[in-house]
């Protein structure tokens, strides 16, 4: 079958590397045989994005364009998505939003906007004039605050060695192989985190599992401290555990006596979470546990008081029908908060993906279900959150830029950073995990910090993930999204995706609409929404 | 526009004038087609044509007014971003102005 492709949509060298074979036809298409296969019409239906992003931008920071360039009063730029049939929804660059009738998305496109209307524009940063334009740039500001912070959150993996084999395992890590960071390493890192032009950090332990190198941990934490005290810096300490037989009174009353913050693993009831540890293991759940009753314990000791728990919830295709299950064993075992997590195509979720995964639809079905039976909970007087919404709503309410995964440029280099047990420094938790080293920005015993920092890499890798460089440009969500560039490399090959066409992009666009539109047709959600809201802790 | 029942032929083709539809504009027009449609775009010199092909015999034949009028959003959201470029890129450059070179008050 010969296809007549525009030239100027079609680049020529994808379709090459696709495997086509194309003619430049005089009349500016390219003449592609494609033969019977119908993949090759979906790769085609792949290409139909914007060009692949360049290297960094190389403008001077803080070079201001001239005043010409700005002429007020004026319709700023907005995106726009039909919520229902008669609801538009309209947000700006500084993430404020309104929502239109249809006639009064119509008068405004048509430049017939009266007073009220045009008042709440303004309001909302659509129409700028000289009484909203300071307000505009500072909310901007703002929003874009982090980027002078540098890496605020400093991740060592202290070691790749784990007592487990847990299916959806996105570092790969696993019983019988892995190794332990050394000493010289990890002062290296501490040496490096010091150099952040943030002075306060947060130095996240993780593994493999890392409570199996604790002299490590116990050799950065005294280092840093002792560090600090001589700097000025603030730092904070967490570590993800999965919390089975690694763990001992004695390392927890440790870790407590220096703040350090635990976060464990828990999918939910006995048997599922006990299957996704996978195979030969005995009754980890119950181990679990046994630990957390051991972790109040120590903290009754340390501190005096109990302490909250920390849990990740990660679905798999098991869990998709037991949501009344998962949320119930997180209550019963006191813990109020649940972030209810697809599985990141890392690792063994990547492996596995055709056994335990599941479409995006599927993965918000069931999210809108937990969502549900959250609000049922909550408006019987139990105080229980999920972590997206909350996140969604801060978003959506609040101006919240400070979550990593879900924001533009994203976290990579300039959020967070990683130090492997071999020095090896890359760009974010993912990147370490796709065992490349096409995201490694250097060597935490050869570079300083700033040199790790402005290396040419960390700066591609910093534009790749600016949704300006996607069609997500487009779209009326921009301004509370964000994409990783490396999962999508992962998973496609390439950075240059089509955004839209991916499983992130399907998941958080079903899940902002949703809450909008809980907000908008069911009062009581509306409700807990608010005393949600009222509850937050702004600064994440 | 013609139909077929059978899901390898092309049921639906539309010309849209270059004048109006930037290349930026068809490639974002065509996004809502991609999941259920083979999307191709050709260059008819003066206008670009889009063909939308059925990945399935169960797909719903799409409407013609409806794909005119998502490429008409699509034409809308290129060119006021277009026309709003410079001052977003402004906007911006003013909202990063206080933090440049270690000023971070």
């Amino acid at each position: 079958m010969i296809l007549r492709l525009a030239r100027d949509i079609y680049r020529q060298e994808e379709l090459a590397a696709s495997g086509f074979t194309c003619v430049a036809a005089a009349d500016g298409n390219w003449l592609l045989d494609i033969g019977p296969e119908e993949g090759s019409r979906n790769l085609l239906n792949g290409m139909l994005r914007l060009p692949a992003p360049g290297p960094a931008p190389s403008r001077e920071p803080g070079v201001v364009p001239p005043a010409s360039a700005i002429s007020l009063p004026t319709e700023n730029h907005y995106r726009y998505e039909r919520l229902f049939s008669d609801t538009w929804f309209l947000s700006s660059e500084s993430g404020r939003w309104l929502l239109l009738s249809d006639a009064e998305f119509r008068d405004f496109r048509a430049g017939n906007a009266g007073e009220e209307l045009a008042g709440r524009l303004a309001a909302n940063h659509i129409l700028l004039d000289e009484k909203n334009i300071d307000g505009y740039i500072g909310v901007l500001a703002n929003r874009l605050g982090f980027l002078a912070e540098g890496p605020t959150l400093h991740i060592l993996v202290v070691t790749t060695k784990c007592n487990l084999s847990c299916l959806y395992c996105q570092a790969a890590a696993s019983k019988g192989g892995g190794a332990h960071m050394e000493s010289g390493v990890a002062r290296a890192a501490v040496d490096r985190i010091f150099e952040s032009p943030s002075t306060s950090v947060i130095i996240e332990f993780q593994g493999g599992e890392p409570l199996l190198n604790f002299p490590v941990i116990r050799e950065v934490i005294e280092y840093s401290e002792e560090k600090a005290r001589t700097s000025g810096f603030q730092v904070a300490y967490s570590l993800i555990s999965n919390f089975t037989d690694s763990v001992t009174y004695d390392k927890l009353a440790y870790l407590l006596q220096h703040d350090v913050s635990i976060t464990f693993s828990l999918d939910g009831p006995e048997q599922l979470h006990n299957t996704n540890r996978g195979a030969s293991h005995d009754n980890l759940f119950a181990t679990v546990l046994v630990n957390v009753e051991l972790y109040r314990r120590a903290c009754r000791d340390v501190k005096g008081a109990d302490s909250s728990l920390h849990a990740l919830m990660t679905t798999t295709r098991e869990s998709l029908p037991r949501f009344r299950e998962i949320i119930d064993t997180y209550l019963n075992l006191g813990i109020d908060q649940i972030s209810v997590r697809p599985l990141t195509p890392l690792g063994g979720a990547r492996r596995l993906q055709d056994d335990i995964g599941y479409t995006p639809d599927e993965f918000l079905e069931f999210w809108k279900e937990c969502l549900g039976y959250i609000m049922e909970l909550r408006r019987s007087g139990r105080d229980i959150k999920e972590f997206h919404l909350e996140l969604i709503l801060t978003k959506l309410f609040g101006n919240e830029s400070g979550y990593m995964d879900w924001r533009s440029p994203c976290g990579a280099c300039y959020g967070q950073i990683v130090y492997s047990g071999d020095g090896s420094v890359f760009a974010c938790d993912e990147a370490r995990m796709i065992l490349s080293d096409h995201y490694k920005i250097g060597d935490c015993g050869i570079q300083t910090l700033p040199q790790l920092l402005l290396s040419e890499k960390a700066g591609a890798i910093f534009s790749s993930s600016m949704l300006e460089m996607y069609l997500c440009d487009y779209c009326a969500y921009k301004p509370f999204c964000g994409i990783c560039p490396v999962i999508n490399f992962s998973e496609y090959g390439s950075v240059a995706v089509n955004v839209l066409q991916t499983r992130n992009c399907k998941i958080r666009k079903g899940m902002i609409s949703h809450v909008l539109q809980l907000f908008l047709k069911d009062s009581k959600a509306r409700e807990e929404f608010e005393k949600i809201l009222l509850a937050v802790e702004w600064q994440k | 526009m013609t139909t077929h029942g059978k899901n390898t032929m092309t049921i639906l083709k539309v010309s849209l004038p270059k004048s109006v539809f930037l290349s930026t504009a068809m490639v974002l027009g065509a996004q809502y087609y991609l999941d259920q449609y083979y999307v191709e775009i050709s260059d008819e010199g003066v206008a670009y044509g889009i063909s939308l092909t059925p990945k399935g015999e169960e797909t719903p034949i799409p409407d013609r007014r409806e794909l005119l009028n998502r490429m008409t959003e699509a034409a809308f959201l290129i060119d006021q971003a277009e026309r709003t470029r410079e001052f977003r890129s402004a906007m911006l450059a003013k909202a990063l102005s206080p933090y440049a070179k270690g000023d971070q008050t």
